[in-house]
């Protein structure tokens, strides 16, 4: 061990480290919260940026010993007390800091920028953020946080949001730019992340997973891991409960199956569980996983979809089937031949799964008379679109914290779902929901994958056998073959139109490889169809779905769900018609898009694992988009590059998607009124960085005319909060915000109804007024909200108000959108840039406008990544080859198109609470058919699978076989 | 919990003069390394397996100078100081850029890149068509440091030779050279798909052609090797003697003198035929650039 001593924001520190030990490390453990690591030290993502003697580094990349006699400043020295920078303050008022885990980095970088250059461009800004790596919200609105802040240092009071847009007019909070409510602590790099909460001697989860792709454990040993002084237990697929579940966090019943137990004897991917060491510090847990003596049967692993559906294949799941309900006849006789090794797969209710074929979940449906449309058809294409496996990448990965305390259960999660995390950890562990607490902390990106319970059980299960804390994070390498990543799919499209371009008929047949675990096998492929066919006016449509086990790395939920998917190959589809019709595209979308009012047959066969519904265009602005859009990429004019080797091209394309699940998602909250007339929300909401809370807030705000600040919310808490089914499906703002301002709207009855009475008034005279009293307009009395409270609460009052709301509905609000994109394709070289990118969406009254943005920056940026550059290659035993951030691939500032820009097109929704849809996953489902339409607008090439890569745009330009 | 460390390094040293660093490097054997900025020895999946780190920083090694034979860019100079000095070739800047990230930049060093030698270099390319030399320092058998300039192409040819030496800097001597390169990625940051470099020097001649003497070819790549069986970085050659003898009339010429001395294999990455197609192309780009740039009179390609 060494002795070293260096300054760390500005106090002389003394530290003791071994030779080994990183200095993110050491400074983590020594308080030093906000320099994390999200990239397993790659020194490639930035969380653990600091400045070393003032310049940016990465602490990953310094051994501790090199830090003696330096000079370090923290992400967390930045601030003073409770004031914010210029810089962190800016950042949270331009709408950048978002699920934050890299907002304390970004403040540190740009702090640095603004000390070498006052004035900084475009091009500066880029340079600085160049090791800045987020998912959340692109980085446009850098430039704006950076703008803002040079402005403030002039003159501190400058308008926060000049730059962004606000809506409507007669609202005092909502469609307004309002600091979000946990920007502050998200900035500064307080404490706010699972990894935060756990103690310094919990114990720690280290899994040992499989080098195979598809195995049986034959026999395995762990005597010799137990004996370590240090592990606590080992569980295996030997000692593990006995019970059956899945890792898709869905409403229960669940339409994914339960196939898999917490270890399982065989394993179906390489990384899949193989143990779980227990152990009190790395080392010792380390040297157990070595000690564990594993033998396997090797099988012959399934990759693709061509392969799993190829009679004779490998079976992945040769298991005992079982149907809770609706089993269908003959089942006995399908489960003669299941071997006992490979467990059990339990429908809640029939899929049309066929494990013992590699089926996990098929559906098919349609409306109208196929046959007939295409016999009315003047023109017919069929084409085939392949999407590939695409990583979520949240920075901070998945992490779990729990502990026991007396004979409850406490999980810190890091979830988008914190009641299905209970309900299914409470299932594994055997024990009733009443004795398990999951408390949601901050979380550092999920995008989907955190909709998934992929290591809650684990933990969950490990301190209660042990009785110690424990903590379990996965490294990003165990994210790269662990996590949820989007569904391979491979799409068939058949479009038959008139001459004129009226669609006459659709058929969609989707295949999907689900992996080897079925998480949202029935309701991604689905979605596919769901949020793409919806699109527009056609009255004979069909569509099929299959999904296929295989033994790639897991998938399941991802932003945009199904969507992503299912809109590049319709709308790309749509453009290759158009273009076989010799029709301008965006003539050809006006033709056949949908508008409001008209109402959309087809989901009456898409439900998610139920009956469907057909449902109105509630509101509609794919119009105004179309007509935006146009203007702001100069549709219709050529564009020429000064290089004859790149050419130009132009593409658009609409997106849709939903507002949460209607007759599924149910959404819980109440707000009660203290003492000093102030106000406590309690959502279940499960706030993922996107800003619901501020959502939640801002609505109960409004309705009791109060300032924002009088109202503060915990959310996400199976204890203190109430019941939600979580954040997915875009079902934050319809769903959670709905129940959050039907609460403060029932408090708000009761606030007039005490009020009345304390006045000696008619309820009917009183109105709220700003900010926070009650007024007679009739007598004009008035009495505040502090002093109702005290008049409620003194020992003689009818005691605390409170509002209570329990949301569901029937209705949906489909939020739309536009986009379009400029490309330059480098014919010589195959490489293709964004040049500009417009995206223009309908998310109703836009409730956060700067957040709005940034979640459609993100989105947008992401699914330019999986179109461009994201590629998670696998070799012929399904081993991840580049599972690392640098070597998958995922898009920087310096990915980002040279001219972006993100437009809200408002409407005002008669279902959504104050007229809003959702934002964030339509902004997904535009990027990759709007880009391949692009890239055929510039060299005659049509690329029809993910990603675009330079090898496939010369190959299609007959530059190689 | 579970935070990165770096579990094989046992023993940190921090020598504060060249000899103690070249007598510590000695001493621990070929399991010590020296370290400057960090990035290539402590990164992710380093093929490094470090157990004595000989950290250089208070060495005095950092720094650019200019004499009237050449350029000495101290071994420490980091990325970030290359790029702010305005003597700096505009070749090394272009590749220094190649590093898409300035954090990494303010850590990353000239002899750190170089001398970590993987078919990804950021510098490699470029120092070797530039035919930079390298200022090694070693620990004689008198004790004393001796400093010996040797050229780069030495340097990578025979590692075993310099294991234990230490590059105190990089001299760049021929301002003449021309020398530009180019490095094909997906997005910035990502490994490459290809980098390449060419190098050479170029004479106006009277009659308005240009004549190439002493050129450089290099190419690094997933999936391609030279017809030697060279992999990583390496050099064509024979495509460098073609240039010399002024044998490349168009670029046909040149395609085929690329494709007889680059194998190309097909793995999850990329097809053979798409590397072998690239090769050409880039080389045929690069040596079309200098040789318009250099002919036309303008300041030679990307040197100064």
């Amino acid at each position: 061990m060494m002795d070293i001593s260096c300054t760390v924001n500005g106090k002389r520190r003394s530290f003791r480290c071994s030779p080994a030990e990183t200095l993110q490390r050491l400074l983590k453990r020594s308080g030093y919260i906000a320099v994390r690591n999200s990239d397993d030290g790659e020194g490639f993502s930035g969380s653990d940026t600091i400045l070393f003697d003032g310049v940016p580094r990465c602490a990953s990349l310094l051994l501790a010993p090199q830090a003696d006699g330096h000079e370090i400043l923290t992400p967390d020295g930045l601030a003073r007390a409770r004031e914010l920078t210029v810089v962190q303050q800016a950042m949270v008022d331009a709408g950048v800091v978002q699920s934050g885990y890299n907002a304390p980095a970004a403040a540190l970088l740009l702090t640095d920028l603004l000390q070498r250059i006052p004035s900084p461009t475009h091009a500066d800004i880029d340079d600085a953020l160049s090791g800045l790596f987020n998912r959340a919200t692109g980085y446009r609105q850098f430039y704006q946080a950076v703008e803002l802040a040079v402005t403030r240092r002039g003159n501190r009071s400058a308008y926060a949001h000049e730059t962004v847009p606000e809506f409507r007019e007669e609202l005092k909070h909502v469609g307004k730019v309002r600091a979000k409510v946990d920007g502050r602590k998200l900035v500064t790099g307080s404490r706010a992340f699972v990894e935060d909460a756990a103690a310094p001697d919990a114990c720690a989860v280290y899994m040992l997973t499989s080098p195979h792709a598809h195995a049986y454990i034959t026999a395995i040993d762990t005597h010799k891991a137990l004996a370590l002084e240090g592990v606590l237990a080992v569980i295996t697929h030997e000692n593990c409960p006995d019970v059956y579940y899945g890792q898709a966090g869905q409403g229960f019943p669940e339409p994914s199956p339960y196939d898999r137990r917490m270890f399982n004897r065989k394993v179906r991917h390489v990384g899949d569980r193989v143990a779980a060491v227990i152990a009190e510090d790395e080392e010792a847990g380390r040297q157990a996983l070595a000690l564990i003596d594993v033998a396997y049967e090797v099988l012959p692993p399934v990759l693709s979809i061509d392969e799993a559906l190829n009679p004779g294949a490998p079976i992945i799941h040769k298991s005992q089937v079982v149907y809770v309900t609706g089993a269908p006849d003959r089942l006995d006789s399908y489960n003669v031949d299941a071997d006992d090794r490979d467990g059990k797969v339990i429908y809640q209710f029939p899929i049309h799964g066929d494990p013992h074929r590699n089926i996990a979940a098929a559906v098919e449906g349609g409306i109208g008379n196929l046959e007939k449309g295409f016999a009315e058809a003047e023109t017919v294409i069929e084409r085939t679109y392949e999407t590939s496996q695409i990583q979520c990448t949240p920075l901070e990965t998945h992490t779990a914290y729990a502990y026991t305390d007396g004979d409850r259960l406490i999980i810190h999660a890091s979830t988008q779902v914190p009641w299905h995390v209970r309900r299914i950890t409470a299932n594994v562990c055997g024990l009733s929901e009443n004795k398990v607490q999951v408390i949601k902390e901050r979380v550092g990106g999920g995008y989907g994958s955190k909709q998934d319970v992929l290591l809650e059980d684990v933990a969950a299960y490990a301190a209660l056998i042990t009785g110690r804390p424990v903590f379990y994070r996965f490294t990003r390498e165990q994210e790269f073959i662990a996590n949820s990543t989007r569904h391979p799919m491979r799409i068939r499209v058949k479009l038959g139109a008139k001459r004129d371009g009226s669609l006459t008929a659709i058929d969609m047949d989707v295949k999907a490889n689900t992996g080897p675990y079925g998480n949202h096998c029935l309701t991604v492929p689905m979605n596919a169809c769901s949020k793409s066919l919806p699109l527009v006016k056609c009255e004979n449509v069909h569509f099929s779905v299959t999904t296929c086990y295989s033994n790639i790395p897991p998938t399941g939920a991802y932003q945009g769900y199904g969507a992503p998917k299912g809109n590049f190959a319709v709308q790309l589809a749509l453009a290759e018609l158009a273009d076989e019709l010799g029709m301008d595209q965006l003539d050809f979308l006006e033709k056949n898009r949908v508008d409001a009012g008209y109402t959309l047959e087809i989901l009456r066969c898409l439900g998610e694992g139920r009956e469907g519904t057909p449902a109105p265009v509630s509101s509609c602005g794919l119009g105004e988009a179309l007509r935006q859009g146009a203007e702001l990429i100069g549709w219709g004019r050529h564009e020429h590059s000064a290089n004859p080797e790149v050419k130009i091209g132009k593409g658009v394309v609409l997106v849709q998607q939903g507002s949460g699940l209607p007759g599924l998602d149910h959404s819980c909250a109440d707000i009660s009124l203290l003492s000093d007339g102030t106000f406590m929300l309690h959502s279940g909401g499960a706030d993922l960085g996107t800003g619901l809370d501020t959502v939640s807030v801002k609505f109960a705000a409004e309705v009791l005319n109060v300032p924002m600040d009088a109202v503060s919310i915990l959310s996400g808490d199976t204890d203190n909060t109430p019941f939600d089914t979580g954040a997915y499906a875009s079902s934050g703002t319809f769903f959670s915000g709905s129940a959050s301002k039907m609460a403060a709207e029932d408090l708000r009855i009761q606030i007039i109804r005490a009020a009345a009475a304390l006045l000696d008034e008619p309820e009917q005279n009183l109105s709220l007024r700003y900010p926070g009293e009650a007024v007679s307009q009739v007598s004009g009395s008035v009495v505040t909200y502090r002093d109702l409270a005290r008049a409620l609460l003194n020992g003689t009052g009818s005691g605390q108000l409170t509002g209570k709301a329990s949301f569901t509905t029937e209705d949906s609000a489909f939020p739309y959108g536009a986009h379009f994109c400029q490309v330059a394709v480098n014919t010589r070289t195959g490489q293709v840039r964004v040049e500009k990118y417009a995206a223009l969406q309908d998310c109703g009254t836009p409730v956060n406008p700067e957040l709005a943005l940034g979640q459609i920056y993100g989105g947008v940026l992401k699914s330019i990544g999986h179109s461009l550059y994201e590629q998670m290659v696998l070799n012929d035993r399904g081993e991840c080859l580049n599972a690392s951030l640098r070597d998958y691939g995922v898009p920087m500032i310096s990915e980002m198109p040279d001219d972006f820009r993100a437009v809200l097109i408002e409407t005002d929704d008669p279902f959504g609470p104050y007229g809003a849809k959702s934002v964030s996953e339509i902004s997904t489902n535009g990027a990759a058919p709007v880009i391949a339409s692009a890239i055929h607008d510039a060299v005659g090439v049509w690329v029809r699978d993910w990603p675009f890569t330079p090898e496939k745009i010369l190959r299609g330009l007959g530059k190689i076989d | 919990v579970q935070e990165k460390e770096q579990e094989m390094i046992q023993k940190y040293l921090r020598p504060t003069a060249m000899a103690e660093a070249l007598e510590c490097k000695s001493r621990e054997k070929e399991k010590a390394y020296f370290l400057a900025g960090g990035t290539e020895l402590l990164r992710l999946n380093s093929p490094l397996h470090v157990e004595t780190a000989v950290d250089l920083q208070d060495l005095d090694l950092s720094g650019v100078s200019i004499a009237e034979d050449g350029i000495r860019i101290g071994g420490c100079t980091t990325f970030t100081e290359l790029l702010d000095h305005k003597e700096v070739p505009d070749f090394l800047k272009t590749a220094v850029l190649y590093a898409g990230s300035r954090t990494l930049r303010n850590a990353a060093t000239i002899a750190g890149n170089i001398a970590a030698m993987r078919w990804d270099s950021y510098l490699l390319p470029v120092c070797i068509a530039a035919k930079v030399r390298l200022e090694l320092a070693d620990l004689g058998d008198d004790g004393l440091v001796h400093q010996e300039s040797v050229p780069i192409r030495e340097f990578i040819s025979h590692p075993e030779v310099y294991r234990d030496s230490l590059i105190a800097a990089v001299l760049h001597r021929n301002f003449s050279r021309s020398v530009v390169s180019e490095r094909l990625v997906r997005s910035r940051q990502a490994p490459p798909e290809f980098s390449a470099a060419i190098g050479a020097d170029i004479r106006r001649e009277e009659d308005g052609n240009c004549s190439f003497s002493s050129s450089r070819v290099v190419l690094a790549g997933r999936g391609i090797r030279s017809g030697n069986g060279d992999v990583g970085v390496f050099r064509l050659t024979g495509v460098e003697q073609a240039i010399n003898s002024g044998d490349i009339a168009d670029e046909q010429d040149l395609v085929e003198a690329v494709r007889s001395e680059v194998l190309t294999e097909t793995d999850q990455f990329g097809s053979a035929g798409y590397r072998r197609y690239l090769a050409s192309a880039v080389i045929s780009d690069l040596y079309n650039r200098m040789r318009t740039s250099a002919c036309s009179g303008e300041t030679s390609g990307e040197g100064r």
